[in-house]
């Protein structure tokens, strides 16, 4: 695990890096009860396998029905949009028999990912008309958001985290008060 | 009364502490975000308007890209030195890496990789971190000819780029020319980054491993035994059958 502490946007921030590997996932529900703000990063990189997408939808669905993520505000981080710009080449197809992501439009890979079985909203309605890098949380209390962006070159990073760690002193402050009461 | 009274502002008025969890599957870049985040700059007014900070992060490198211009046509020769050798990063783990990262060259701006010979190693890094922030002006650099034995002066340390042996006198008379120099390697465009910090070169985030063995943390010791092994079992298996 790798921690990093920072301060910004009037709070400070101790954040939790863990493990992704098949081994490390179990793990990760031993912290829910102790955070506040989650982020689920996921890769979108045209070299990657549909199939991957669709597990880490697997196990987003599976923390959102985590019963100590109630009210806990959730980033969905869509990695490394730098590589989207490049095109695709198209050598050894025929061995390569793994559905790729290739250049899925990011509000595709959204309504697939954010489809949900339980009663959230389309992603349409999440990211409204806009298809760029930087999406709007949705409605006034969503605690659920998608946001875009490549750690490599930090494009849509800041918007992404500020969103989150406001929402994540919001948390600190409502079970602050209800702490005192 | 005074004590009661700053104890109600302060516990009125103390950030708040929020901690966040950063998972997802592997490969996702998890890691790498956690870097990003923390050379990050939130001060930047205006979320969700990337335009408008693209524009002024173009200002920002345009004017480092004037000094540099101006400073490789002064002495061209050491600037091309400074661009290939970072060494007092290379201190910087997020974690312990697998040395076999360190072969890997993910970033194409840091070819450099110092050669370290076991028990030296400690020592090495120790000087590093204290004598090798060079100054521009001030660096000497002095190539051996081939096939010389290697000297290490008092304050010089041996290092192989590619095969040659440059020894760099290094004088640490402060560092202000650090955010130019570092500007110059970077080809990529950044967003948001806070004045004069860059992230952790890529190549030196690696997988976050579990930690239940210390063998497994340290160095993937445990992981590159089992990989060897495994490569050299299939290999003579597939030798095996090609040769029936």
């Amino acid at each position: 695990m790798n921690l990093g502490k920072i301060e910004a946007c009037g709070a400070k921030v101790r954040l939790m890096d863990l493990g992704g590997t098949v081994k490390m996932r179990p793990l990760w529900e031993r912290y829910y009860k102790d955070v506040h703000a989650i982020t689920f990063v996921f890769d979108v990189s045209p070299s990657c396998e549909v199939s991957k997408l669709m597990e880490a939808r697997a196990y987003y669905r599976c923390m959102c029905d985590d019963e100590s993520l109630r009210g806990v505000p959730i980033l969905i981080f869509a990695n490394k949009t730098d590589t989207r710009r490049l095109k695709m080449v198209d050598d050894d197809n025929d061995e390569n028999t793994s559905l790729l992501i290739g250049d899925t439009s990011l509000l595709d890979i959204a309504e697939l990912f954010l489809s949900p079985p339980r009663g959230l909203k389309t992603a349409t309605e999440f990211l409204g008309e806009s298809d760029t890098h930087s999406s709007d949380c949705c409605g006034e209390n969503g605690n659920i958001s998608m946001f875009a962006g490549s750690a490599k070159t930090g494009e849509g990073v800041a918007p992404a985290f500020d969103w989150l760690i406001r929402k994540g002193a919001d948390r600190v402050r409502q079970l602050r008060k209800s702490d005192d009461i | 009364m005074f004590g009661l009274a700053s104890g109600f502002y302060d516990n009125y008025f103390v950030p708040p502490e929020v901690s966040c969890l950063i998972v997802g599957l592997n490969d996702a870049g998890k890691t790498a975000l956690l870097e990003r985040v923390k050379v990050t700059d939130f001060t930047v007014p205006g979320p969700s308007t990337g335009k408008r900070i693209a524009i002024q992060k173009d200002r920002n490198i345009s004017i480092v890209n004037k000094t540099m211009v101006e400073k490789i046509n002064e002495n061209p020769v050491q600037l091309q030195k400074v661009q290939t050798k970072s060494p007092s990063r290379r201190r910087r783990f997020a974690c312990p890496s697998p040395g076999s990262y360190n072969q890997l060259n993910f970033d194409s701006d840091e070819e450099t990789d110092l050669v370290d010979s076991g028990g030296e190693s400690k020592v090495h890094h120790r000087e590093l971190s204290k004598e090798i922030i060079i100054e521009l002006p001030s660096v000497n650099v002095t190539v051996s000819p081939p096939g010389s034995p290697n000297k290490r002066t008092s304050n010089g340390i041996e290092i192989s780029v590619m095969g040659d042996n440059h020894v760099f006198n290094g004088n640490d008379n402060g560092s202000k020319d650090n955010n130019t120099r570092r500007e110059i390697g970077s080809d990529e465009k950044e967003y948001d980054v806070k004045a004069g910090k860059k992230m952790l070169p890529l190549r030196l985030i690696r997988p976050t491993r579990e930690s239940h063995s210390p063998l497994n943390n340290f160095h993937g010791t445990k992981f590159l035994l089992t990989q060897y092994l495994n490569a050299c079992m299939l290999n003579a298996y597939f030798s095996n059958k090609k040769s029936e």
